[in-house]
């Protein structure tokens, strides 16, 4: 599968059978802006841990492991037509418009008034007193590395000015040195299985056909390089990215404060799931899109939550089923989930589940069904993401199994 | 409000879904340095602080919900 | 041209198409029309200078219809399904809700070329 913008086609390779998306061996996922920035924010509110560090680093991390492959894949030994694909790259994923052209060897200044972050962050947030796009600049580092064959690491980086804060445009600064920021080695896409499929309850829910329709359709970035899509901005992200500034913060979190970090941590990593949701999948069930592909064949709310996670696999999260569901009840069997996989690579087993992302999803999937009533179309605006999960009617979540501790699957069970 | 219970309720009501997740996450140093330390997942209803760590959580508290805690709980 | 009524102190409706206005996540104008009839596939051939994506669900998924997309010039875009009753337009630019009336006004006298006189309100 390829997607073609301009001069070079995005060498995207669908892995239908695990439900995964990778360019240059990095796997790309769906995320909103909405999600992007509350993780960040909640990352960021941890003002006692260094986060700017790993938040680039970890964009470093992708940026160049990708490049490297897709440079070899393609053949490109030359500096502009790196600069070219790089480039193409950024805005096919939706992150908005970068120039390298005013970068060398020796690193230089770039800016864009097009940035996903510093766009997304004025939405969500309105102003910020300091610049936001800690992504773009590890991206930069990590592509700039690539392109000119040198080791990641080889550039510090600066954003120097920011929409957000108010400037005209995001402005970044490279400089040929030592990071300044931890250096990561990508882990790929990591161990995938083989799904033994469950059996699903009875519904009207074409899965399969689904996927092929969603995986067929074109969602690229524009000519501002941003992807506005069923009501929010998406970005195709990168699994590793999210897994390694999720992990690293509740890594440190761990380290300063053990079990009490841990617990204050995981309540809004999954509030960011929940997020994420609310927004997309709420955007995704009422949009043209879900009422020509997935409504008609719909026959009661089960059919909802199904064509909802039907949808959910043409995300590259891996593959989503349920094995029961009641209208108080559900269980999600998640095969190859990308937090799972991503831990398991990056740091090995762990003695708790952290599809923090999944569990937010799954129980958002489920409120909005069952409590927000997504069937007649309300708004989705701030007052009603409080009420509906504030409301005492709204899903929990357990864990049966998890990837992440050795486990097949992770099986969440959603109740109220 | 003299507890730290009632101005995490306060936070609660008053505030975006993930408001007392974040007070717990800004404040969770402070509560740790107290002595004894204040374990914000295992909190008594009469659970108090330091006057600093009160001050501290209080405005936290209202930098977050984006208006000042009110003196008594009835506010 | 006429401001919008609140949806709230709506009359009976006249016309024959009603739109609900909003903003979306971006602060766009965004506008969905009830149609009186189903949006046939010829409705697009209206948009000869846009760009005319059609989703062909229908060769994937039993009972599903084709969704189509078009895109005009980045100012506005309007999406519905093939046989319903339904679009959703977005106009102008973020926080450009004012600046986007020359484009409504133009595309609802494409619309009602179509479908009859259109009326929108404000969702309160």
């Amino acid at each position: 599968m390829t997607t073609q913008t301009n001069e070079f086609s995005i060498p995207a390779v669908l892995d239908a059978a695990h439900r995964q998306v990778t360019v240059g061996t990095e796997p790309m996922i769906f995320h909103c802006h909405h999600y992007n920035t509350f993780l960040q924010r909640t990352i960021q509110d941890a003002d006692y841990i260094d986060s700017r560090g790993f938040l680039i680093g970890a964009a470093a991390e992708v940026a160049f492991n990708q490049m490297m492959h897709c440079f070899a894949e393609a053949g490109l030994n030359d500096v502009p037509a790196r600069k070219a694909m790089a480039e193409q790259i950024y805005r096919w994923a939706g992150f908005g418009r970068i120039d390298l052209g005013p970068l060398d060897e020796n690193g230089g200044t770039t800016s864009t008034p097009n940035s996903h972050y510093s766009m997304a962050w004025k939405l969500k947030f309105g102003s910020n007193d300091t610049a936001v796009d800690l992504f773009t600049s590890g991206w930069l580092a990590g592509a700039l590395a690539a392109i000119y064959d040198q080791p990641l690491g080889s550039y510090q980086v600066e954003q120097t000015a920011c929409t957000a804060k108010g400037d005209l445009e995001s402005a970044f600064q490279l400089r040929s040195g030592e990071a300044n920021y931890p250096v990561f080695l990508s882990v790929g896409g990591g161990r995938l299985t083989e799904h033994q499929l469950v059996t699903p309850p009875a519904n009207n829910v074409d899965y399969d056909g689904i996927f092929s329709a969603l995986t067929s359709m074109e969602i690229v970035g524009n000519d501002e390089g941003l992807i506005p899509a069923f009501g929010v901005y998406l970005t195709r992200h990168y699994a590793n990215y999210y897994n390694r500034i999720s992990f690293e913060f509740e890594r440190k979190m761990t380290e300063l404060f053990a079990a009490e970090g841990v617990s204050v941590a995981k309540p809004l990593l999954v509030e960011a799931g929940h997020v994420c949701a609310f927004n997309t999948f709420g955007g995704i069930m009422m949009s043209p899109e879900w009422d020509g592909l997935i409504k008609p064949t719909l026959k009661n709310d089960e059919d909802w939550v199904h064509g909802m996670t039907a949808a959910v696999n043409a995300l590259g999260w891996g593959r989503w089923q349920i094995q029961e569901l009641k209208k108080d009840d559900a269980t999600f069997v998640l095969h190859d989930d990308y937090e799972g996989v991503g831990y398991e690579a990056m740091y090995g087993k762990t003695d708790h589940d952290v599809a923090y992302l999944a569990a937010g999803a799954a129980a958002g999937i489920m409120d909005l069904v069952y409590v927000g009533d997504i069937q007649n179309r309300p708004t989705l605006d701030h007052a009603f993401y409080n009420r509906l999960f504030k409301s005492a009617d709204s899903f929990k979540v357990e864990t049966i199994s998890a990837r992440s501790q050795g486990d097949a699957t992770t099986t969440l069970r959603v109740y109220r | 409000m003299d507890t730290v219970n009632e101005i995490m309720d306060w936070v609660t009501a008053n505030g975006d879904v993930e408001a007392s997740s974040r007070l717990r996450m800004k404040v969770l140093p402070h509560a740790l340095k107290e002595n004894p330390p204040i374990m914000l997942q295992a909190l008594q209803p009469n659970t108090k602080g330091s006057p600093e760590f009160m001050r501290t959580l209080r405005q936290l508290a209202s930098e977050i919900v984006g208006k000042p805690v009110p003196a008594t709980a009835n506010q | 041209m006429p401001r919008p009524r609140s949806a709230s102190t709506a009359e009976p409706a006249k016309a024959a198409v009603q739109g609900v206005r909003t903003l979306d996540c971006a602060h766009k104008l965004r506008i969905r029309y009830l149609l009186p009839t189903p949006v046939e596939a010829s409705f697009l051939d209206r948009f000869p200078d846009c760009e005319v994506e059609l989703q062909r669900f229908s060769q994937f998924v039993v009972g599903a219809k084709d969704q189509f997309t078009v895109r005009c010039e980045q100012l506005w875009r309007v999406a519905g399904v093939i046989g319903n009753n339904e679009l959703t337009a977005t106009f102008g630019k973020p926080h450009g809700a004012a600046e986007a009336e020359e484009l409504v006004a133009a595309f609802e006298a494409t619309l009602g070329e179509v479908f009859g006189p259109v009326e929108t309100v404000v969702r309160d």
